[in-house]
């Protein structure tokens, strides 16, 4: 069989955070650019679980192109997140102390807080309690880092990929890149399963398998790392007693645990730092878990164990030197950005504008389409706006489908339709959030299943979770 | 569809006498607390998200029951869920559209669910196949068979249900998790065809899922012993938590009264009970002047 040629002025493998908002960067150019992703939908890699945090990059070393990158990401979220629909708030940040040893650790951040251009001050007594009033009493002090933001970084990677898709950028999911071809100094053909892409410029930015790909590409030898991170999500009925996030005093290795308010009015607990073998190993235990749980309750004491409606585990990826974003030195053509660690969701805008910057310089074209759609005009959801006179004004917007989050037949109806649509019920769900809340599909299960049935053209039991082979059942049963 | 009959209190009282009580949930025990409600002289709006009172799974006396509660002069709004409780009351969605109806008081009374993988404090892995039992119950009655050899966690109505079920629908054999339960609980097993099939595990509980992308074991644990049974679907039937899914009444405060009954198996006299604690609670809310035609009513 011969796989379908498609010719590009940009393939973009990697179809996670990073790669649909390289994506989204590249739509405004006068390109034809396809975006080719392994797995069955954008954002399902090392972009699914993640802080949710769009960090202002004051931890950062002052002169890293990380800093460098994330700081000027940081004073965009306000305008892309109006533009894209997605939920987001500048909550701030507090970084908890207790030792009055660790002032200067807190004052020597606060100043590289300085030399990043992000504001930052310590915060004691009374003002730390009234920015901070579910602290640990036994905090000493605190920095508060007022532009910290949350955002809801699972519908983010979708939103990219929306709107590049109205601009034109075609998206090819489900397709690993499997093999490729060069000729000279040059990448001129990647394979997969189904296609034949014929690139002028290629990106690797392929998450957890940017080494497989680099290498597989002819570029330079590198090892992506996969670090585990433990999570508890609370109810967002507590999301009241959490209005900022609070960590403790980061390390140069991690930030340690965080109580993070999440975009959409829920609590986040995590993550840890586990350095694991295998890359999709995203299972939780219960020792972690609990360890996470003592680790938060000393940032906010009055944590209620009874509202965690769920665990998992998330994979984010590292590499040695970490933050790799550069020209290839082995292909003239290609682009690499791989080890983003933890950074990736905050540091997207800019990355992809600097990714652009490098493509540009390796000689892609840079002309300006003349006409660009700058934002994705779907309604907000239920769960947002609170509107429900503004959903009835559709009939399908009359139906609760999720009664936990809110989520109706039209916002289930869209996500299965449009520009890059779900093709399983976790796609469904970090398009709407349905099944996600504290019940957990108890009741609304079923009735996704059968809507995503409907639209997909399986049968109810071929309908997959995730990735192929997740199916919901393993046959049609008897008639009972 | 909202459904007026012609002794509903509603448009017949005086207005600022008039004291409105909200009900989210025609189920066993909404109805007998919309009935107690009314019968104490209160205007009683009951809400049910579903298109016919009753519940999820209707019993065969759910229509005598819902027909009673009409008779005691409440109102029906079917088909409709109450979304939020605002300053100004209850926001509905239903298929009339958008609504908002006065409470002075909150009564939630939507049913019970099984409890989550996190309630239950289970770890392990994100995999396809495993299902709350509540959803297994309409998948496997639509088609669904959701594994050969399920593990069903639980120990009580749910559990038996969805074991049978599992077993009728084509599961070549079940392992049934059964925790610590009360005393004199009895651990379901059905009789009959596919009893032979059934492994159980009496007063273990499920500690971790595992396997990509679909389960292929669990982790059950006893005593500080641990145990791994194969399985390709793990269904969730443990509980029978209350169901609480309205904005700003997720917990029982001000007005927000719960009335969720938790005996296993269901019984009448339990969601009778559990009406009547709602319904007490409801008149301490709304005041003394409703206690004095409590007693005119009873007499």
């Amino acid at each position: 069989m011969t796989a379908d040629l498609v010719e590009a002025d940009v393939a973009v493998v990697g179809a996670g955070v990073v790669g649909t908002a390289i994506a989204l960067r590249l739509s405004r150019l006068d390109l034809s650019v396809a975006v080719i992703e392994a797995r069955h939908d954008v954002g399902d890699g090392t972009s699914k679980s993640n802080s949710g945090i769009t960090a202002s990059g004051w931890t950062l070393p002052s002169s890293s192109l990380e800093a460098r990158l994330v700081t000027a990401s940081s004073p965009r979220w306000e305008d892309l997140t109006a533009r894209l629909g997605v939920q987001f708030r500048r909550c701030g940040m507090v970084a908890l102390y207790r030792e009055a040893d660790e002032a200067r650790r807190a004052a020597e951040l606060v100043a590289n807080a300085g030399r990043n251009g992000v504001p930052a001050h310590l915060a004691e007594g009374a003002e730390l309690a009234a920015v901070a009033p579910h602290a640990s009493p036994d905090a000493r002090g605190g920095v508060v880092i007022p532009a910290e933001g949350v955002i809801d970084s699972v519908r983010l990677p979708v939103a990219y990929a929306q709107l590049s898709a109205r601009n034109g950028v075609r998206f090819f999911l489900g397709e690993p890149v499997t093999a490729a071809e060069r000729q000279g100094r040059a990448v001129t053909e990647l394979r997969t399963p189904r296609h034949r892409f014929r690139p002028r410029f290629v990106v690797n930015c392929a998450g957890l398998g940017a080494d497989q790909v680099s290498s597989l590409l002819g570029s330079e030898d590198f090892t992506v790392g996969p670090r585990r991170g433990q999570w508890l999500l609370l109810d967002r009925d507590v999301g009241d007693q959490v209005p900022c996030i609070l960590t403790g005093l980061p390390t140069e290795r991690t930030h340690g645990v965080m109580v993070i308010p999440t975009a959409h009015g829920s609590v986040l607990l995590g993550p840890t730092a586990e350095d694991i073998g295998e890359k999709q190993d995203r299972a939780t235990d219960a020792e972690t878990i609990a360890a996470v749980l003592a680790g938060c309750r000393m940032l906010m004491p009055a944590i209620d164990s009874s509202r965690v409606i769920k665990t998992f585990a998330g994979v984010r990826s590292h590499s040695v030197p970490t933050y790799r974003i550069e020209r290839s030195e082995r292909a003239d053509n290609l682009v690499t950005v791989a080890g983003i660690r933890s950074t990736g969701v905050s540091g997207s805008p800019g990355i992809a504008d600097y990714v652009a910057e490098l493509l540009a310089d390796a000689g892609l074209p840079t002309v300006e389409k003349s006409r660009v759609v700058e934002r994705l005009d779907e309604p907000a959801p239920l769960r947002v706006s609170g509107d429900c006179a503004r959903s009835a004004e559709y009939d399908l917007g009359r139906t609760v489908v999720c009664t936990c989050e809110k989520v109706t037949v039209a916002e289930i109806h869209r996500a299965l339709q449009g520009p890059v649509p779900a093709r399983s019920i976790g796609g469904i769900a970090r398009r709407t959030h349905a099944t996600w809340g504290r019940c957990q599909g108890s009741a609304c299960l079923s009735g996704v299943t059968f809507i995503a049935s409907l639209y997909l053209g399986v049968e109810a039991w071929q309908l997959p979770a995730g990735e192929p082979g997740s199916t919901l059942g393993v046959a049609p049963a008897r008639p009972v | 569809m909202e459904t007026s009959v012609p002794n509903a209190g509603a448009g017949r009282r005086r207005p600022g006498l008039e004291t409105n009580v909200f009900i989210a949930g025609a189920g066993r025990s909404g109805l007998h607390a919309a009935r107690l409600l009314a019968g104490h002289g209160l205007a009683v709006t009951l809400v049910e998200r579903l298109p016919a009172p009753g519940g999820q799974e209707p019993e065969p006396d759910a229509e005598a029951l819902a027909r009673a509660t009409r008779v005691a002069g409440v109102r029906f709004v079917l088909g409709t869920l109450a979304v939020s409780l605002t300053g100004s009351g209850v926001d509905t969605l239903g298929i009339d559209g958008a609504r908002t109806f006065p409470a002075d008081a909150l009564v939630v009374a939507t049913g019970t669910r099984p409890a989550t993988l996190a309630e239950l404090g289970a770890t392990g892995d994100r995999c396809a196949g495993v299902l709350p039992g509540s959803a297994a119950v309409h998948l496997i009655e639509s088609g669904v068979l959701p594994g050969w050899r399920p593990v069903i966690v639980g120990r009580g109505d749910l559990a038996r249900h969805c074991l049978s079920l599992c077993l009728r629908a084509g599961a070549r054999g079940a392992s049934l998790v059964s925790p610590p339960g009360p005393p004199g609980a009895g651990v379901p097993v059905p009789g009959g065809r596919g009893q032979d099939a059934v492994d159980v595990y009496d007063g273990w509980r499920l500690a971790s899922v595992h396997g990509q992308p679909r389960v292929g074991h669990v982790v059950v644990a006893r005593d500080g012993q641990t145990l791994r049974i194969p399985a390709d679907a793990v269904i969730l039937a443990q509980d029978r938590r209350p169901m609480r899914n309205i904005e700003n009444a997720v917990r029982d405060a001000g007005v927000v009264v719960g009335c969720h009954s938790s005996a296993d198996p269901k019984t009448d006299d339990d969601a009778v009970a559990t009406a009547r604690m709602a319904t007490e609670r409801v008149l301490e809310l709304v005041g003394p002047a409703h206690l004095v035609r409590e007693r005119q009513s009873e007499r």
